[in-house]
């Protein structure tokens, strides 16, 4: 065997430094892959917890999740939807760790966006054991004092900054009023009949019975409905929950009262249900091929309205209507998983329209919100 | 002699009926229909004042209503001559005219009531 010459000893040199610094790039980008444990943020999955999402810091061995500065689902869907849904997979996914979640950039929120954001939050605490805990103090003073208004601190059993005492506050600096928070796992209509006494409080006397039976048949619908037996999700601490609230604008004169529920969504809860194959000849019947999330709200709401006989259940989705149909304008929305089905009633018309998201929200939310004209617009019967 | 008994659903039962089954809340259809509504009908007629609550989602009417034919083999039938739907408020009228359209779609899916 020759001995190595110098030319070739320097060539060695080189190509093993070119070799480990090789081998130790690959192996920093497995390694990165491995912790990251999820593929890219992208429409197919939109919720991918990584140092890519722009929501997202990194802190303190896991991640600070920030808040978007318009929390609505009407003004701001897109980043509202993004911020809930990864709120969401960290409270589901024990291998991520949420550290905080930065209420600092709020500027503006609107009810029902504000009750996914507590129902979230519930969820969070629950999964901690009730180990959350609030820097409310640091946040900005204004929407501290909103969401003291309504209830979050109530509801997740935690005291609210000392600033926050005045009940009144959003009433006389935003001129709205806002119901608070109230959650149950079951169709209590005691607390349907609260949120009427307390709405009328504000509004004056509304049409009870449309209202009592949009809520009522919501919070039934959750408990029959929102986690199919077919299906592997189950509810957090084992009870099929919903959350309620209610508000009332006088800069547009709208009452707004919401129901949100964490379940598998109208979507995917049809495919189970008795009506699935008039469903399917529903969306036939009209040329809808295309079985998206919206459309499929939309057969929900009809196929309910307009079956007879077949089977006993079912009828509640389309009491969702009456409410608005009573009033002299508004509209009910609802948004499940993709899809956004709205019901608008006006002066000359009533329609309905739909609209897939790319964002999904994770559970169903059924919002109603009505014109009240002159506190008397809504009448008996 | 047949026995006529009224049941006042906000006066024997409760203002806020919500529910198909006992699991879904305290006053459900289930409920008031074993415990009420059954045994006034086995022993003859009976009014029922609908009336003075909150209102009746889909669920509970139906199975209370819907339920005397579907669990209690009740045919429509003997229920119109049995069963009366009373209210004074008339903002309770399409309440009725749902009582009866429940009983008919279960008598539907049931063809042997």
């Amino acid at each position: 065997m020759k001995r190595p010459t110098q030319k070739s000893r320097q060539w060695h040199e080189i190509h093993a430094r070119r070799l480990y610094r090789r081998r130790t790039a690959r192996f920093r980008r497995h390694r990165r892959r491995r912790q990251d444990k999820q593929p890219r943020a992208s429409r197919a999955f939109p919720f991918a917890i990584s140092r890519r999402n722009q929501n997202l810091r990194p802190s303190h061995q896991g991640y600070t999740l920030d808040l978007p500065s318009d929390l609505s689902f009407t003004r701001n869907y897109h980043e509202t939807a993004h911020a809930l849904g990864l709120l969401r997979q960290f409270t589901s996914t024990p291998a991520y760790r949420l550290n905080s979640l930065n209420f600092n950039h709020i500027e503006d929120l609107a009810p029902t966006a504000c009750l996914v954001l507590a129902a979230e939050l519930d969820r969070w605490n629950e999964s901690v054991r009730s180990r959350l805990r609030s820097q409310a103090s640091q946040w900005n003073p204004l929407i501290a004092q909103l969401f003291y208004e309504m209830g979050l601190f109530d509801l997740l059993d935690k005291p609210p900054p000392s600033h926050c005492t005045d009940p009144n506050f959003a009433q006389r600096v935003f001129d709205q009023q806002f119901i608070r928070f109230s959650t149950g796992t079951t169709a209590d209509g005691s607390l349907a009949l609260a949120l009427r006494e307390n709405l009328e409080s504000i509004v004056g006397r509304l049409d009870r019975q449309p209202l009592y039976e949009g809520v009522t048949e919501a919070m039934t619908n959750v408990m029959h409905h929102a986690y199919p037996e077919e299906s592997d999700r189950k509810p957090l601490g084992g009870n099929t929950r919903w959350w309620l609230s209610g508000g009332f604008d006088r800069r547009t004169n709208s009452l707004t009262v919401s129901i949100y529920d964490q379940g598998v969504t109208i979507p995917k809860t049809l495919p189970y249900s008795n009506h699935w194959e008039r469903i399917l000849k529903y969306l036939s019947k009209l040329g809808l091929s295309n079985k998206s999330d919206a459309n499929m709200i939309k057969a929900a709401m009809e196929v309910g309205r307009t079956s007879t006989g077949r089977s006993h259940q079912g009828k509640g989705l389309p009491q969702m209507r009456n409410f608005i149909d009573r009033a002299d304008a508004g509209h009910v929305r609802i948004i499940s998983r993709y899809g956004e089905y709205q019901y608008v009633k006006d002066a000359k018309s009533t329609r309905a329209s739909l609209q897939t998201h790319e964002i999904p929200i994770r559970g169903t939310i059924i919002e109603w919100c009505i014109g009240i004209q002159d506190r008397s617009s809504i009448q008996d019967g | 002699m047949v026995k006529s008994t009224e049941i006042d659903i906000m006066r024997d039962y409760s203002s806020t009926p919500a529910g198909r089954f006992p699991a879904d809340g305290p006053y459900n259809g289930q409920d008031f229909r074993e415990k009420l509504l059954v045994p006034a009908l086995q022993s003859g007629v009976v009014t029922v004042r609908i009336d003075g609550v909150e209102g009746y989602g889909s669920s509970f009417l139906e199975e209370a209503f819907g339920g005397l034919v579907r669990n209690n083999s009740f045919s429509e039938s003997r229920l119109r001559k049995l069963l009366t739907v009373e209210y004074d408020d008339s903002s309770f009228r399409p309440y009725e005219n749902l009582i009866w359209k429940h009983i008919s779609e279960a008598t539907i899916d049931s063809p042997s009531r």
